[in-house]
């Protein structure tokens, strides 16, 4: 036997990972993180000698959409106030979706961008696909043992991409925050803002003060009570005309 | 023979037994070893001690057997037909006859170790079935699982087997 | 776990594996064998009997029946349309083994005191013990996902009395979205255990055993169709999630007009501006008017309360909303 051959079957033992898409027990042939199982071609990584396949849920954005599924939520649950978008920011989030050997599963944000904001607690429903050769999503910046218990062992880890849109928006006297998924526009709200403030357009201010001006130069310029009290109810129902029209305009 | 597994048939041998009857009721028919606190019982006498059993006469150092209905059957009726098979330890002869129409087996060989607890629990003294430290522990290692047929008699809607008292 | 049993294609020995496994190896040779198809897991679908239109309809007619919201149906405009297929583990067998109970007792006894007044008071016994073997058919329907967001669908009846057929994944995939399940065999079984125990945990149990299986088991994964229509207002999106099997709408919240008084404020002013302009004494008494009907109208006299109702902030009546 030639006397480097021990080496040499050193140099070729090739570590191995469970394939989280098939189940193979695959090779690992690169150094990076990256892998390609050679029995059904999934591209997937390995973190922590865990083996994770990232999947992502297709979305074209429109952050039109997104604030009117969160106004339309506040309009459907009686917040009469109008309420004003201060930031709208959208972007693919990572987080852990891990099946557990006792069936049950675990679902946990994988990066730190969510802070802050509301989160979903449980996978959306939607179309997961693999990411295309070429399209990258944002990278976890917390590792999968760290959001398992020490007892627990995932049988199946995914990285699952989500379309969120993180939205900044006031109500009158108070400054809130939204999450709104692209998979199903639904809105997560950590609870529905109370009415607290009080808010009183310039517009309304404006016809307000026209009306208690025009009231009061009617009301020390008219000669006796017959004239004050007809121009009274004339400048009324002006006012009340131009309220109706005011509301069928709008 | 052919057994419906996975929504289809695939053959299978099946040892028939017993002779007068115009029908042959398919049953699984496994020896048992049963490990519980009161210690490993692996063979008749020992299981007939753990029941409770007063019959004596078959009473041996050989390894008891279980009966699991293999047909379609209600489940209260199969683990009851199971219980009465496998208590009355009955002594079974190949019968000569082999062109008896057999019953489809519905039930399949996978689920035999959890139907055989039950029916080999449902045989039990009542005093070990309410003590739940006993229960916890018991658990059943079935041997040389195969069917077997018994034939049986048709009477109106029901079927029985007089060598041993059966009726479905 | 169900297992399957194949014959190895290289020594022709049995190997087994489990339910949803792609590949395994022969205990016998060693060679790996890869299993393709949906190793035992049948995928069924429920076809859709509503097309848009008819959704649509539906939704308008709604609007139009019910709530508030009927003045102004016709503003809500539809802008798009969905149809989904939302998976569902179906589980049918047999729960088959054994549940044992401890329960606390209490009786009734029946007393007099050195007066002679009869009063009663509850005694402990003995606890119960029961003992009960379980056999028990199952079919049970549940999500392989959290579908909160479209609301509660009867998926269990129509799978078992709709006609499902095998699902063709690229002839479904090319007209609708066809949902992954993210739920596990593993979890739908135990919640079809949990189902399954009889009694449930009736009070007064203190310790309590159960060890019960599924046997002779049939899994699929049953594919329904829903309709998720998006309608807007006034840059607003409302969803409307609606069976696309029966037609009814399962989940959708549409809010009510918004109702703003328009004559009190304007008429409340101008009553006490005409009393301070007129003399002090009238000023005092419409003022006093005013205050009068403000706290009969909306309830309370406070400052912000009386703000908002000269400023016009709407309040929203009762919309039409289900699920």
């Amino acid at each position: 036997m030639p006397k480097g051959f021990p080496f040499f079957a050193k140099e070729l033992r090739l570590n191995t990972t469970r394939c989280p898409q098939c189940g193979f027990k695959a090779a690992l042939l690169t150094e990076s993180d990256f892998h390609t199982c050679s029995q059904c071609r999934a591209l997937f990584r390995v973190f922590g000698g865990q083996s994770v396949s990232e999947q992502y849920f297709r979305h074209e954005p429109d952050d039109a959409l997104a604030w009117g599924a969160l106004i339309g939520l506040l309009d459907s649950e009686g917040v009469a106030v109008p309420a004003a978008a201060t930031a709208i920011s959208f972007g693919y989030h990572p987080f852990w979706f891990a099946e557990l050997d006792n069936g049950s599963t675990r679902f946990k944000t994988a990066g730190s961008a969510l802070n802050g904001y509301p989160q979903p607690s449980v996978p959306p429903p939607g179309n997961l696909e693999f990411p295309p050769p070429g399209r990258s999503f944002p990278q976890p910046t917390i590792a999968p043992e760290t959001f398992l218990a020490q007892a627990e062992v995932p049988v199946r880890l995914r990285l699952l991409q989500l379309p969120l849109y993180l939205i900044n928006f006031e109500l009158p006297g108070q400054q809130c925050q939204a999450t709104v998924s692209g998979c199903s526009w639904q809105v997560y709200l950590t609870k529905i803002p109370n009415e607290t403030g009080i808010h009183i357009s310039s517009s309304r201010l404006l016809f307000l003060g026209g009306y208690v001006a025009l009231l009061l130069l009617a009301g020390t310029l008219a000669p006796n009570v017959f004239w004050r009290s007809s121009l009274v109810a004339l400048i009324l129902l002006v006012a009340w005309r131009l309220e109706i029209s005011g509301d069928r305009e709008g | 023979m052919w057994e419906l597994a996975e929504g289809r048939l695939v053959p299978r041998e099946v040892v028939h037994f017993s002779g007068s009857g115009d029908i042959f009721l398919p049953f699984w028919y496994a020896s048992f070893i049963i490990n519980s606190p009161d210690g490993l019982v692996d063979d008749t006498m020992s299981y007939m001690k753990m029941c409770g059993s007063v019959k004596t006469a078959v009473a041996s150092t050989e390894a008891p057997f279980v009966f699991i209905p293999a047909f379609l059957l209600p489940p209260p009726q199969s683990i009851r037909l199971g219980r009465n098979m496998t208590v009355r330890f009955p002594s079974l002869q190949r019968s000569p006859v082999r062109d008896l129409p057999v019953e489809p087996i519905t039930v399949a060989e996978v689920d035999v170790p959890a139907l055989a607890e039950l029916i080999l629990l449902s045989t039990l003294v009542e005093e070990r079935r309410n003590n739940p430290s006993f229960l916890v522990s018991f658990s059943v290692d079935l041997s040389g699982v195969r069917l077997v047929s018994v034939s049986f008699k048709r009477e109106g809607n029901r079927m029985i087997q007089p060598e041993m008292n059966l009726e479905v | 776990m169900a297992t399957i049993v194949f014959k190895c294609p290289h020594c022709g020995g049995p190997f087994e594996c489990a339910e949803g496994d792609r590949s395994a190896v022969c205990r016998f040779c060693g060679v790996t064998s890869v299993i393709s198809g949906d190793s035992g897991v049948h995928r069924l679908l429920i076809r859709e009997r509503v097309d848009l239109n008819a959704a649509r309809a539906a939704v308008r007619k709604l609007l139009a029946a019910g709530g508030d919201a009927r003045e102004s149906a016709s503003s809500f405009s539809f802008k798009e349309g969905t149809l989904l297929f939302l998976p569902f583990w179906r589980i049918r067998g047999i729960a088959t083994g054994w549940q044992w109970r401890e329960k606390e007792t209490f009786r009734e006894e029946v007393e007099y005191d050195e007066n002679g007044t009869r009063f009663t008071r509850t005694v402990k016994g003995e606890n119960e013990r029961s003992f009960s073997l379980v056999a028990a058919p199952l079919d049970l329907s549940t999500p392989a996902g959290d579908y909160s967001p479209y609301g509660q669908m009867p998926v269990g009846l129509a799978a078992a009395v709709l006609k499902c057929e095998a699902l063709d994944y690229r002839e479904t995939a090319a007209r609708a979205t066809v949902v992954d399940p993210l739920k596990g065999i593993a979890q739908a079984r135990q919640e079809a255990l949990a189902i399954t125990r009889v009694g449930g945990n009736p009070d007064g149990t203190v310790h309590q055993e159960a060890r019960v299986r599924i046997s002779s088991e049939w899994l699929a994964l049953t594919y329904y169709p829903i309709w998720r229509l998006l309608f807007t207002r006034g840059g607003r999106v409302y969803p409307v999630t609606i069976d696309a099997v029966n037609c009814t709408i399962i989940r959708c919240q549409f809010p009510g007009e918004e109702q703003r008084e328009r004559f009190l404020p304007l008429a409340l002013i101008a009553m006490v501006l005409l009393g301070w302009t007129t003399m002090p004494a009238a000023g005092a008494a419409l003022t006093a008017l005013s205050a009068y009907l403000l706290k009969w109208r909306t309830g309370t006299l406070d400052a912000p309360s009386i703000i908002k109702l000269l400023a016009g902030t709407p309040k929203r009546s009762v919309g039409v909303e289900r699920g």
